[in-house]
Order: structure tokens, then sequence, then C-alpha cells
């Protein structure tokens, strides 16, 4: 088992041997989904997974004082002040601003100045006091996009810096195979697993526990929101709002009384539509060009991810994939058991996998 | 004899460095050699003395027994129709330009005579030598393969970025940052713990239990 420790990186200690040494029940493992809408993170020793939403709003204390701030969650780094999480997000409905995200499109923001900091400390206070114990963590990490020109090297390497600051033993997985550790042991771990996220939507196809390819689109939650904001002219948080509020795909957007809203809910739903489309279209091609084995059995699609939440959107992906001819036999089409959570539960599955914890 | 079909004139200007106008056919730079059947003898070799050309020839290979074969007689209004409606054809010009029609026979007749020789080529059996005088060694052996050829779908390269070391990775450093007072910054949702089937699973399935 000592090579399989070793996979983690063990920054404080600079030394992958030491954790060796330490007993089992001190070891922590823990799965981290690290999104752009929302940080997960599974442990080994709760029941319960810890959601912090990935954002921040800076705010100027010369104009708002300190003392204002007393029902919300904020931090100070240097003279700077940002609420964090969801007040962020309720502050930035509130006066109509743009609330700050320290990602986007899966990956650490490059305009956002403050975005590994705030990052940083939302992480550290998600893991807690870890001081006495011996912590793994499987991280998550997008796949390559195909549709844009950013490497996941350097948003990967921040997080090593950071989960090594922590004092976390850590190594990185892929998004969308953490949807198929969590959701598909009944077929062997043979399947294709879909994230749709804010930033992203990953796609895994995995056969027997092995990847055979993985490929990420940035077309998911946010392109959604942005599209159908500059369709309608509104600030994308607005969109989100109604969004998470309103939307269901299957009762459709006919029955809402308030004219703009239904306005809203019309274009969400169309680009809904246009981003599994594009999803289907591309994991087809993916699958043609990077698949040679031929499998025997049927293989399912599980799909998880904050945009999936929506409801109707199986019944609206099933609808969506029986226009394409797919070069593979599917056995179904279903969701994670717990959509949001389902990829850190993956990757805490992975952890204990690895560093042989029960 | 020489079938109607066969008749061409030709000309034939072997100096260079003539540049010649013909009217009815491009410009033409010496050497050069033209169909020209359809042009007035005497016409063309007016033509050719105004441009200082003396020295050419004009190959005809019509029968010289036989009476040269008069052109239909047309009005002028004919004539006009005509061009209006067939010269651009490809079924006029086949029908009626001579050149067009020995440059297809000549092509036809290589095409003969190309299937002729692959014929032969089929027909004739494999060399079998009847007696070995010399003993040869084979330099490269070949292992038979019966087995058809495949064909694989070439395969996509991908670019492989190089993974640099020395990028720059920004310091984390949690000093001079502080938390607000009181709550957690995060909220808790219950999941579904239970994961030893699936740990034990995928422990099995890469060979780590």
């Amino acid at each position: 088992m000592s090579d399989i420790i070793t996979d983690f990186i063990d920054d404080k200690n600079e030394n992958k041997k030491t954790s060796k040494s330490k007993s089992s029940s001190k070891k922590l493992a823990c799965g981290l989904d690290i999104g752009t809408m929302t940080l997960i993170l599974s442990r080994s020793d709760s029941e319960s997974a810890i959601i912090t939403r990935n954002m921040f709003l800076e705010v100027d204390t010369d104009e708002v004082p300190i003392t204002e701030f007393s029902d919300l969650k904020y931090v100070k780094a240097d003279d700077n002040t940002y609420i964090i999480g969801d007040d962020a997000f309720k502050m930035a409905n509130l006066f109509n601003k743009k609330v700050s995200r320290p990602m986007e499109q899966g990956m650490i923001s490059p305009n956002e100045i403050d975005a590994v900091d705030v990052l940083a400390l939302m992480i550290k206070n998600m893991f807690c006091d870890i001081k006495d114990k011996d912590a793994y963590c499987s991280y998550s990490v997008p796949a390559e996009a195909i549709d844009m020109d950013r490497s996941v090297t350097y948003h990967s390497k921040v997080f090593t810096r950071i989960l090594g600051a922590i004092g976390v033993n850590h190594t990185s997985c892929n998004e969308a195979m953490a949807v198929i550790y969590s959701e598909c042991q009944k077929e062997q771990f043979s399947g294709i697993g879909i994230s749709f996220g804010a930033g992203m939507c990953n796609v895994c196809c995995s056969y027997k526990g092995v990847e055979a390819f993985t490929f990420a689109t940035s077309r998911s939650g946010d392109w959604i929101d942005t599209q159908a904001s500059n369709s309608l002219n509104m600030t994308p948080n607005r969109v989100t709002n109604i969004k998470e509020k309103y939307l269901d795909l299957d009762k459709g957007f006919f029955t809402e009384k308030n004219k703009k809203r239904r306005r809203v809910l019309e274009a969400l739903t169309y680009y809904y539509g246009a981003m599994m489309d594009y999803t289907i279209k591309n994991l087809i091609n993916q699958f043609e060009e990077n698949f040679e084995l031929e499998i025997d059995d049927d293989i399912p699609i599980v799909i998880a991810g904050g945009t999936s939440l929506i409801p109707g959107f199986l019944e609206l992906f099933k609808e969506t994939i029986k226009k394409h001819e797919l070069p593979f036999e599917i056995s179904e089409i279903r969701m994670a058991k717990e959509p949001q959570t389902a990829i850190s539960r993956g990757l805490l599955i992975k952890t204990m996998s690895d560093i042989g914890l029960k | 004899m020489n079938t109607q079909d066969d008749i061409y004139m030709r000309l034939i200007i072997k100096e260079r460095g003539h540049v010649i106008n013909i009217p009815g056919y491009p410009t033409l730079r010496s050497p050069c050699k033209i169909n020209v059947d359809s042009m007035n003898l005497s016409v063309l070799i007016s033509q050719l003395k105004q441009v200082g050309v003396t020295n050419f020839l004009i190959e005809e290979n019509r029968d010289l027994n036989e009476p040269k074969k008069k052109r239909p007689i047309l009005t002028k209004a004919a004539r006009v129709v005509k061009a209006i409606k067939e010269d651009d054809s490809p079924e006029y010009i086949l029908q009626n330009d001579k050149g067009t029609q020995v440059e297809l026979q000549r092509m036809a007749k290589q095409i003969k005579d190309l299937q002729n020789m692959i014929q032969t080529l089929v027909d004739k059996p494999t060399h079998v030598p009847t007696s070995v005088s010399k003993k040869t060694t084979p330099v490269y052996e070949r292992p038979v393969d019966d087995t058809p050829p495949s064909y694989k779908k070439p395969k996509k390269k991908q670019v492989v970025e190089e993974l640099d070391d020395d990028a720059f990775i920004p310091e984390i450093s949690f000093d001079g940052m502080e938390y607000s007072p009181g709550d957690s910054i995060t909220e808790t949702v219950e999941i579904d713990n239970n994961l030893d089937e699936e740990i034990s699973g995928l422990s099995k399935i890469r060979g780590k239990e």
C-alpha cells in the first residue's frame, strides 16, 4: 500500500514517505470538488458534505464600516475586505452588482487578482482543523477544453500549492471520472460520466475503471446564463437567480405569468437544449476518434453537477440524445443519486481506495 | 485513304521568337504547332507574312487525289444563327472541330494500347525458372502474411503540452488574513456515506486489493 500513498504529494514535509509511519486511525480521507460555482468537500469522518459558494464581493470599508457586516461572512486580506460565499451572491443581487468569481470556465480566473487568496481561505476554512490528522485529498480538475485555449496545468498547480500550504496530502482526479467512481460500481466502473458544472461541461468515458478519454467544453451553466442575459440585456446573476428559483424544464415556461420572467425562462430553456446538443455531438466525435475498443456490454450515461439540478433536465437530455445516432449502445441514462455532491463523493471513494481506508 | 475524320491541316513554325496573332486563335509564341484546318490558307499565309514569319510549314493529310470537299454555303444570316446555336456546345465542337476529333482519336488509341498491354501482362504466365544454375541466398525474407490488410483510422495527433515546472505559481500565505467572527462560511448537506461497496469494488478493479 505504501506505493499507493506515495501517489499523494506531501508538501508540508516535502517527504512522501513520512506518511507511512502514521497510524491509520488518524488518517482522514477527503474528496474536494473544485467547481466554478461551488466548492464541495466530502470527508471520511463526516456524513455531511461541506459546501461553499465559490464567489466573493469586494467591499470598500471606508464606505461601509465593518460593524455593518455583523451577520455576513467575510474575510480580510491585507487592506481588502471580501464578503464571501452565499452572502456575496445575495449582496450582489441586492445592489445589482456583478459578483466576483475566483474561477471562471472551470479554472482559476486570470481576471481576479485576489482569486487565489480567496480560494485558499475558503478551502482552509472548509478543512477546519486537521493539525492532528494525516489528511489525504483527491481534488477535481477539468479535462482540457476542446473549445477553449487554456491549459489546466496552472490551475492544477495552484491547488497543489493551496492544499500543500494547508497541510493536506493531495492528488488530482478528472472531474467526470469522479462521477464514474461514485455512480458506476455495479457496471464495474464502466460508463460515461458527464458533469454539467457552472463553468464547464466535463465528460469522461471509462471502461472498467480506466479512463478511455476525457474532454471538456466551455458550454455549461454559465454559458447558458450569459447567452440568456445577453439576449435579454440583463446581468448574468439576475438570470442565475431566476434560473435557480423558477426554471422547470418539465413544466416549461408557458405557465409563468410574469412576462419578463417568462421571457428569461424561455431563453434559458432554449439554451439548455443547445448546450445538451453541443455536448452530445462532441461526445460522439470524441468517441469515434479516441475509442478503439469493442464493448460487448451496453454502458450507462450518468449525469451529475449543479447545472443538472434543474427539474426536467434528465428528460430533456434523453429527448435530445434521441435525435443523434450514437456509436455505442446505452444501457440507461440516469442522474447521479446526489447530483451536486456526486463528484466529491467519487473523489472520496478514490482517496479511500488509494490509501486503503474503509 | 483518309476518312473524313482523319483530315487535318497543321501549321508548324520552328523558328523561335515570333509572336503570332491568327484571327480566331489565341496569341501564339513560336516555335509552335497548331491545327488550322478551319482557316483559309491564303488568309493564314498573309497573316504570317504580316508578322514576319517566313519559315513555316503547313501540313495537310488530305488525299491529294481526292477532290477537296466543298464546304456548304451558308448565307450570312444562317451563319450567325449557326454560330449562336452551335458554336459553343460540346456536341458542335466534337462534330465540327477536326483538331478535337483527331486528339480524341489519338487518346482512344492510347487507351486501347494500354488495355492491350495490361491484357498481355495478365495473360502472361509467371516466370518459372527451369533450371537453377546458381544457389541464391535471400537477402531479406519477408514472412508470408495471409491476413487481409486492416485499415485503421489515422489517430488524430494530440498536442501534448509539456509541463513547465518553472511556471509561475503564486505563493500561498495565510498571514494577514482573518475571518469574520461567528459562523463558518460553509453549509453542510447530508450525503450517502456508505461507501464500502464502491471502495472495495474500485480497489479490486484497480488491483489494489
